[in-house]
């Protein structure tokens, strides 16, 4: 394909967003179906991407010299490309029933969502497609401003205080975000990521140390939308937001870009043997086994449903960087591998806590008694889902575990090893909080006093249905994935 | 047999002279359960589910036999664990539920530790195939060799956990008498032997002949028989008194593992060890343990069932009597209650007294001192003498004693109290017992009915006999079944459910707290102080500084003027309300379009003056 191609998936769901925002057009069903053709229309153009990658970059903007804005794709790219644009028109297409119930149809509330909702696929195509940092970078920062309406959307005080948290974090991040990439700009010898790094050892001079010191901040910084302690409070007050934006961006395209961009940070441009082995490796990862226990820890305690989903994608984007922060290729294979799965697990629990609320009024994990009476399809791809999180052999986050623990071992340090052992002991309390609302639902009787449930009709079922069946097949079949995974880690891809 | 490409490691299955042997066992054992089913179940609301959770459940148990490799025996082992969950659960009373959790967080933990072990024996030895993996230890000496040790225990926890053994049987008195009996019978009959096998095969394949091993085994299958044979003895609960056995026996076979471990040098448990005495006899006493008990505990616990779908109640005080002129239940009740005890002439004195000789080989053989070995077997033959005792206990209450009046009379009196199939699934295993004991007996008369060896369990017997005779004396005084063990001595209730339900979620709760606010807390800290808004200077409103200073001057020279001494604010109020409502003029001015224009105007007049200025005269 011809590299301009890039440009054109980026901007066209960017324009048709806007115009779904601006134009005078009342008719829900016109921007419902501009919003439903512009993220179709865009994924089948992204994963022609994917499967033909042009082979040459595109360079849109120069700045100066080597400050360019340029798209290039490369394997990590069309992993993450692959993970956003299989789940975008299925969130849609779930977001078509479920905001009808969230705004009054038609209304300017729901349009502004629907344009914010096709926008930030544009965006967050940017980031995965970016070529330097600069891009990722720039991308990254409309990110967190786009996405802003849709944190704010109920516009309750909740809401407002949340995207409140969310806007002072992210921004905050971006700032240490920048400090990282002045310092690449000054010490590396070349823009485009480069797996293995970019920096010049002619140019540091001896000031190794100031650099790792350079690059913990970045991590930190770009962290934020990974949700690692301690800038986590952001995403559990962030599920007030509808569940589309909730299911997609807040267990899947928003923090994955924190986890993705880290992973650039780290792999492209400080490069794995410069961090390998000093405090900048051990540091991050001590920080990611400890968002660990305590994203379970908090989602075992917590009782609002959707918030305890929120905590356990707390829980687990920490078990991408940890095995991020192994540094070696089977350790990015293990992150990259479960970052895929995670996001296919979690969309779907996000999806059924979402039917359980509009279709049930269940806000609370303690309200879900002897749900599987009243809404055996949903409940039963919950319980799916749940097992799969916990890590259930045969579903994809048991194969995510075993190569997350598997590079762990291999490498045979110290931390790592350590890391297994937290691995097991989140895996535990992963058990329990999401055991308990199964449990609830199939056991426990149903008291009364709750209002009546049903299943939610095609539009939410049909992309909960084809995520189940894809979580069956990842879960059994996952190796060609994983081998593809894998080559991209090595650099052969 | 193998299928390819599922879950990356593709299943891969084999069958060998142990694995068809148990494996027949298991399938027979669940079609007994199937077929004594549906009586039982006859009015109950979830009989659809119960039987195809037990299809899986019989699928996943073949599946954990037959694995060749660790990997598919993981997957088929959570499948098993978290399917029989519904049978532990299926009443749904609050006792089942509360039940339920402790098995389920019993077999999480233990699922997970398995988990970890066999991370560890992949990363180590390359290869997960059970058959391989003592050669590709032997091939590769570890670089850490305390991994393998690690990985052992983390194997043995998830296996043990899975058996019952100590301190993780903390499951068993509780699941196994709320479950249906069906599935009772099948839970301690064949879902803990998985467990069993798993330790064999830890001990077998990864720690053929580590001391250290081999003696945790012995302590925790010491330990655990003992603790099952006091609570059996105590407890008044039909079914728990099953149970608490059920932890003894698994006892017995984790002493059986230990000294297996202790005595193999090349761990050839699979091919033949049932056929011939060829094998490791410590392996084979084990495994002779286990098919009886299997076949043991299915006989009784189905006699329970029996008792339970006539009277609803498995209090012995209440059902004592129950079993009088019904010899087609006292019969099998009979026969699996000597196996289990040990009377000479069935499996299970066979299998005990292979246990005790190899005990005593073992234990001498790793060098204890005489003192160690005398306890160890001391606790063994009076754990063996329990056994005796508290089935004694129970066939004399349900079957000699006489009934109280009311409920168990007229359970006496039912005529119809099983149905055929009942009675024939109840029969079969228990004569298929004594007929393989005899054979066994016949077979091997030389060995296992030497003086040495027929002492050893006549010790056990006769312990057993003079310990029953105690407790119906004392305990049981009167024909009343006491329960006298203290109730606060509850591992599950005093420490583990406090310490996973109380201190962890409390310390780690307050812990996940402050740290959850720390962020926040800090950005407001900041903002309340190097942050903070600018004070807003308190104004006054009425007018500005020129307004007072012109309008009072006015005032008093007016005063003067009218020449009064009171200067009154006439002139400094008009002249502030003037202010005010040209700052408010201005204000509405500023704000409008226009003047917005205007000023755009007037920038573009300077800049066009200054390019003017630029071009013609510069």
């Amino acid at each position: 394909m011809a590299s301009f191609w890039m440009l054109v998936v980026i901007l066209f769901p960017i324009a048709c967003g806007c115009g779904i925002l601006f134009l005078p057009e009342k008719n829900r069903r016109l921007f419902l179906g501009l919003s439903a053709g512009a993220v179709f229309v865009t994924a089948v153009a992204a994963w022609v991407l994917i499967l033909n990658p042009p082979s040459e970059s595109l360079t849109v903007f120069k700045f100066w010299d080597d400050l360019v804005i340029e798209f290039r794709i490369d394997g990590l790219s069309r992993i993450f490309m692959g993970l956003i644009s299989g789940l975008w028109p299925l969130s849609v297409i779930y977001a078509f029933e479920y905001m009808a119930h969230e705004a009054n149809p038609g209304t300017l509330k729901e349009r502004t969502f629907f344009g914010v909702y096709t926008l930030t696929y544009g965006v967050t195509l940017g980031i995965s497609m970016a070529g330097n940092l600069l891009t990722m970078y720039v991308f990254y920062e409309m990110l967190t401003l786009v996405t802003i309406p849709l944190v704010l959307f109920t516009l309750t005080r909740a809401a407002i205080q949340a995207t409140r948290t969310y806007m002072v974090f992210s921004l905050g991040g971006a700032a240490f975000g920048f400090i990282s990439l002045i310092f690449l700009m000054a010490y590396g010898n070349a823009s485009d990521f480069t797996l293995g790094g970019i920096l010049d050892p002619a140019a540091l001079g001896g000031r190794d140390n100031i650099l790792r010191f350079v690059y913990i901040m970045g991590f930190m910084g770009f962290g934020v939308k990974a949700a690692v302690f301690p800038l986590n409070s952001w995403l559990p007050k962030a599920s007030v937001a509808p569940t589309p934006v909730t299911a997609l961006l807040h267990a899947v395209a928003v923090v994955k870009s924190g986890a993705f961009a880290i992973i650039r940070l780290t792999y492209y441009c400080y490069g794995a043997d410069f961090i390998k082995g000093t405090f900048a490796q051990y540091i991050p990862m001590g920080i990611a086994l400890f968002t660990i226990i305590y994203g379970c820890a908090m989602a075992m305690k917590e009782r609002h449903f959707k918030r305890r989903l929120a905590y356990s994608t707390t829980s687990n984007l920490s078990y991408v960087l940890f095995a991020a922060m192994i540094l070696s290729p089977l350790g990015l294979k293990a992150a990259l591998s479960f970052m895929i799965f995670h996001g296919v697990m979690k969309i779907t629990a996000f999806f059924c806590a979402g039917a359980f609320l509009t279709k049930g009024s269940r806000v609370y994990v303690y309200e879900l008694n002897g749900l599987y009476r009243e809404m055996p399809v949903t409940t039963t791809i919950f319980t799916i889902s749940a097992l799969a999180i916990m890590g259930l052999p045969g579903l994809p986050g048991f194969a995510g575990k075993w190569l997350i623990a598997g590079a762990a071992v291999a490498d045979g340090g110290l931390m790592p090893v350590i890391g297994v052992g937290v691995l097991i002991v989140s895996s535990m309390l992963t058990a329990v909080y999401m055991l308990q609302p199964v449990t609830r639902i199939y056991f426990h009787e149903n008291k009364g006093g709750l209002k009546e449930a049903a299943d939610p009709g095609i539009c939410m079922i049909l992309p909960l249905v084809l995520l189940t069946v894809a979580m069956i097949i990842f879960g059994l079949f996952f190796t060609p994935l994983t081998d593809f995974i894998g080559k991209v880690a090595q650099g052969v891809i | 047999m193998s299928i390819d490409g599922i879950c990356g490691f593709g299943l891969n299955f084999t069958a060998d002279g142990f694995r068809i042997a148990y494996g027949t066992l298991c399938l027979l054992a669940f079609l007994a359960s199937f077929l004594f089913a549906p009586r039982y179940l006859s009015h109950d609301g979830h009989k659809k589910r119960f039987y195809i959770f037990s299809a899986v459940v019989l699928i996943a148990t073949l599946g954990v036999f037959f694995a060749a490799d660790l990997f598919t025996l993981l997957i088929f082992f959570e499948m098993m664990s978290l399917t029989s969950y519904v049978w532990v659960a299926h009443e749904e009373s609050d006792g089942a539920l509360r039940a339920g959790d402790t098995y389920m967080a019993v077999a999480v933990i233990g699922g997970l530790f398995l988990l970890a072990g066999i991370v560890l024996v992949y990363s180590e030895a390359g290869t997960l195939e059970i058959a391989k993996i003592r050669e590709a230890y032997l091939l590769n000496p570890s670089l850490y060799p305390g991994r393998k040790f690690v990985a052992a225990i983390c194997l043995l926890v998830g296996f043990g956990a899975k058996a019952g053994a100590f301190p993780l049987h903390v499951w068993l008195p509780k699941a196994h008498p709320v479950a249906p009996a069906p599935a009772s019978a099948l839970l301690s009959g064949v879902l803990t032997k998985t467990g069993i096998y798993g330790i064999l095969v830890t001990g077998l394949c990864l720690m053929p002949g580590v001391e250290a091993f081999g003696l945790i085994l012995v302590i925790i299958g010491l330990i655990t028989m003992v603790i099952g044979a006091l609570t059996a003895i105590f407890s008044v609960d039909l079914k728990k008194v099953l149970a608490c056995s059920s932890v003894s026996q698994i006892g017995f076979m984790v002493t059986g593992a230990g000294i297996a471990t202790l005595l193999t040098k090349n761990g050839t448990l699979f091919p033949g060890a049932i056929s011939s005495l060829s094998a490791e006899p410590a392996i084979l006493g084990t495994v002779l343990h286990m098919a009886n008990h299997t076949l043991v505990k299915l006989v009784v616990f189905l006699t329970a069932g029996v008792v339970y779908q006539n009277c609803h109640e498995l209090n012995l005080n209440k059902i004592k009597g129950f079993g009088r002129k019904k010899p087609l239940l006292a019969l099998p009740f009979l026969l699996g209650g000597m196996s289990l005890a040990g009377i000479p002439g069935f499996p299970g004195y066979l299998s005990k007294s292979i246990l005790h000789e190899s005990l005593l080989e073992g234990l001498s053989e790793a060098g204890l001192s005489s003192g160690a070995v005398a306890l160890s077997e001391w606790t063994f033959l009076i754990s063996g003498g329990a056994t005796l005792c508290y089935m004694a206990k129970l066939f004399f209450c349900l079957f000699i004693e006489k009934p109280v009046a009311g409920a168990g009379s007229s359970a006496e009196a039912t005529k119809d109290y099983a149905a055929v199939t009942q009675k024939v699934v109840l029969l079969v295993p228990a004569v298929s017992l004594i007929t393989a004991g005899l054979f066994l007996s016949v077979k091997y008369f030389g060995t296992l009915y030497e003086f040495e060896v027929l002492k050893g369990g006549l010790t056990s017997v006769a312990i057993g006999a003079l310990l029953f005779a105690l407790i119906m004396l004392t305990l049981n005084r009167g024909g009343e079944y006491r329960d006298k063990w203290p109730k606060w001595l509850d591992l599950e209730e005093k420490i583990y459910r406090p310490l996973l339900l109380t201190v962890l979620p409390l310390t780690i709760g307050l812990f996940a707290r402050i740290m959850d606010r720390i962020t926040d807390r800090l950005a407001l800290l900041l903002r309340k102080t190097v942050f903070r808004d600018a004070p807003i200077k308190p104004e006054r409103v009425e007018g500005t500084v020129f307004t007072r200073f012109v309008g009072h001057g006015m005032d008093v020279i007016v005063a003067k003027l009218k020449g009064k001494s009171e200067v009154e604010p006439e002139y400094e109020t008009r002249l502030a309300l003037r202010a005010m409502e040209q700052k408010e003029n201005n204000l509405v001015t500023m704000r409008s379009l226009s003047y917005g224009l205007m000023l755009a105007c007037l920038g573009i007049f300077v800049m066009l003056g200054f390019i003017l200025y630029l071009v013609f005269i510069k």
